[in-house]
This record gives C-alpha cells, structure tokens and sequence, in this order.
C-alpha cells in the first residue's frame, strides 16, 4: 500500500516504523518539509480514502492514501525462490546474534579473536556467487569502550 | 474460464480489503511551520522520535509527542542527523565534522557519543553513516571512499559490543549499496543500485540474501 500525508505536496518519505505500526518521515519540498506521525487508526474501518478519525482530535482533510498493496502472493513467492537466494550459515552472519541474551548484562559476545575466518569466508556451494559477508572488521574505537 | 477470472478478481478485491489501512496523520515543525525544515528518521515503541531540523546546518533531536524536542547533536560536530533509536533510548546517525568530513556515532541512553567509522576509512576521504539501531547493540549503516560519497556505497552491520563490523558484499550491486534497517531478529534490509542505475531493495534474513520489488520479480543479477 502506499502512504501519502495529507495535503502533503512533494514527495512524502517514510522512515520509520514501531511495533505497533506507527510511522514517522516527512513531506515537502526542501528547503522546506514537515515532519509527521501517522498512527494506525485500530477498529476504523477503511472507508476508501483512508481516512480515518484523528488521534489528536483533529479533523484530518483528505489526502491520506490507502491504495491495495502492489505486491501479490505470487510475486513474493518468485522472490524467495531457491533457484535465485543464496544461503550463507547463519553463524557466518552474525555470531553474535547466535549467542545473545535479552539481558545485556548477561549476554555472551563471541571475541573477535575467536572468529573463525575460513569460517567467514565458506559459502554454501563453490558455484554460489550470492552474498558474500566479508571477514568482520575490528574498529579502533571500539577499545574507548562506551 | 470465466468463472476463474471471477474468483480470482473476488479474492484480489477480499485481499485488499484485508491489508487496508487508514491512518491519522498529525504533522510536526520545528520552529516556524512556514519555513520549517523537519525531518523524522525513527520511532521505537514508545514513540519517541528520533530526526533534525534546519536545511542548511542540520540539527539533531529526539522527540516526545506533542513537542517535547530534545537537541543531540554530536559534541563539536558541525552538523548532526539523529536517525535511529531503539527501546533503551540508544541512538545513531552521522555528523560532519568541521574539516566535512562524514563519521557514524552512536549515543547511548547516558548520553555518551561514540563515532563509528569502519577502519581504513577513517582518512580524509572517508564517509560513515548509521541509520538504524535494534535493541541488541547492533547498527545498520554504510561506508564510503569518498568524502564526498561519489565512489560506491558499502553496507555493513555494526555490533557495537565487540566494535566488530559485518561488511554485506552484494554481487551485482554495481551502483553501491546501503544497510537501512535492522530489527531485534537481526533481519537486516537496505537497497541496492545495479549496473543500469536502478534501485533495488533487499533483505538478509538469517542468511537468506532476497532481493526485493513491489513491482515484478527481480532479474537474476548474478545467474
């Protein structure tokens, strides 16, 4: 589906979503654009302009689109087939994620030093030619610490 | 035959009907609404925004709603675009310094920054931005070999715990490409531009690298 503020003139960008679906990005023509919030109206039903009651309590004029979504069943089914995604081990793409906790204090961080880099560099197939992560780069800063 | 045609314009129209959403929208201005410049970059799940504000010397901010503004900008910093925020209140984005030159910073909740710029770029023709962050010390973003960003974006993963970054090479990304989000699963996506200029977005979820369009299936870009 396509978002649009209303009354927005120029392009409307969308940046960033939370889990409960709200969305924040701007609209306009720089030098001058406005930043908004669109929040999901729960419970609305979709009245054919995507209009729905305004959660500040303000009247919201027309503009706010809601078109059917472009993406079929189909074409997403093409996207992930076999023939054309490449599979990388997971613990090649992020050993950290592997051993993460949801507590930072207690998480477990794999050191650096004990990657292992022929590891990174495995592919699944020798004829893969997918993506690639490249060995992980140490960065100086990170011996600041925070 | 016809009767097929029917079913399936039945279930196309049952479909849209499912995914329809209505929005409120409330708009926001830092500053004078006719001549405001604002931006919102991100929002965690307790709506507090991250963006900046002023074309021409970006400012950084978080915001709670209505108009709670908060300036961050990194110390000293020329310039400061705040884009990512998680649910402990950590930030990142990028700043120019006052030689111009573009760095990556992440700030935590305590208000420390720290830049980050992959190593061996950090000379006078690098380029560094952060443009999303999840609640597990992780940073999605890009590098570039220019300090103007005319050579080929690189995307990476920034893990912020061990200082390590996962460079994400991408055959047929002839154009450069970039890493815009990543979430607590550490599914990370971003777009990518192929050798004709056109740009493509991708996801890497667990090792699964899917090129993506809303339009028709993607080429085979390295078939």
């Amino acid at each position: 589906m396509t978002v649009d503020a209303p009354n927005g003139v120029g392009t409307t960008i969308v940046n960033g979503i939370n889990d409960a679906g709200k969305l924040v990005g701007f609209y306009g023509t720089a030098p001058v654009n406005t930043g908004f919030v669109a929040t999901p109206v729960r419970g609305a039903a979709a009245n054919g302009n995507g209009i729905g009651p305004d959660a500040h309590g303000t009247q919201l004029s027309s503009g706010g689109v809601v078109e059917p979504p472009i993406v079929t069943p189909v074409a997403v089914e093409d996207e992930v087939s076999p023939v054309t995604r490449t599979v990388v081990p997971p613990s090649v793409i992020d050993p950290v994620a592997n051993t993460r906790e949801v507590s930072p204090v207690t998480r477990t961080v794999v050191p650096p030093s004990t990657i292992d880099p022929v590891a990174l560099h495995r592919q699944v197939s020798p004829n893969s030619t997918g993506i690639v992560l490249d060995p992980p780069t140490h960065s100086p800063n990170a011996a600041n610490g925070r | 035959m016809k009767r097929a045609i029917f079913t399936l314009a039945f279930a196309l129209l049952l479909c849209s009907s499912m995914f329809a959403q209505s929005y409120s929208f409330k708009t926001v201005n830092f500053g004078d609404p006719n001549v405001s410049f604002t931006q919102l970059l991100g929002i965690n799940n307790s709506d507090v925004i991250a963006g900046y504000h002023n074309f021409n010397q970006n400012m950084g901010f978080t915001l709670v709603l209505p108009n709670a503004f908060t300036a961050e900008n990194f110390p000293n910093s020329a310039m400061t675009q705040v884009i990512g925020i998680n649910n402990n209140l950590t930030t990142d984005g990028f700043y120019v310094d006052n030689a111009g030159l573009t760095h990556g910073f992440v700030r935590t909740p305590d208000g420390r920054f720290k830049t980050v710029d992959y190593p061996g770029a950090q000379t006078s023709t690098s380029f560094n931005q952060l443009l999303s962050q999840n609640d597990y010390y992780e940073a999605a973003g890009y590098y570039s070999n220019s300090i103007n960003n005319t050579t080929p974006d690189i995307p990476y993963i920034y893990d912020e715990v061990g200082g390590v970054f996962h460079v994400i090479t991408i055959p047929g990304a002839v154009g450069g490409a970039q890493a815009t989000g990543i979430n607590n699963s550490g599914v990370t996506c971003g777009f990518f531009i192929d050798a004709n200029g056109i740009n493509h977005g991708w996801l890497l979820n667990r090792g699964i690298f899917m090129p993506l369009s809303p339009a028709a299936p993607e080429p085979r870009l390295w078939d």
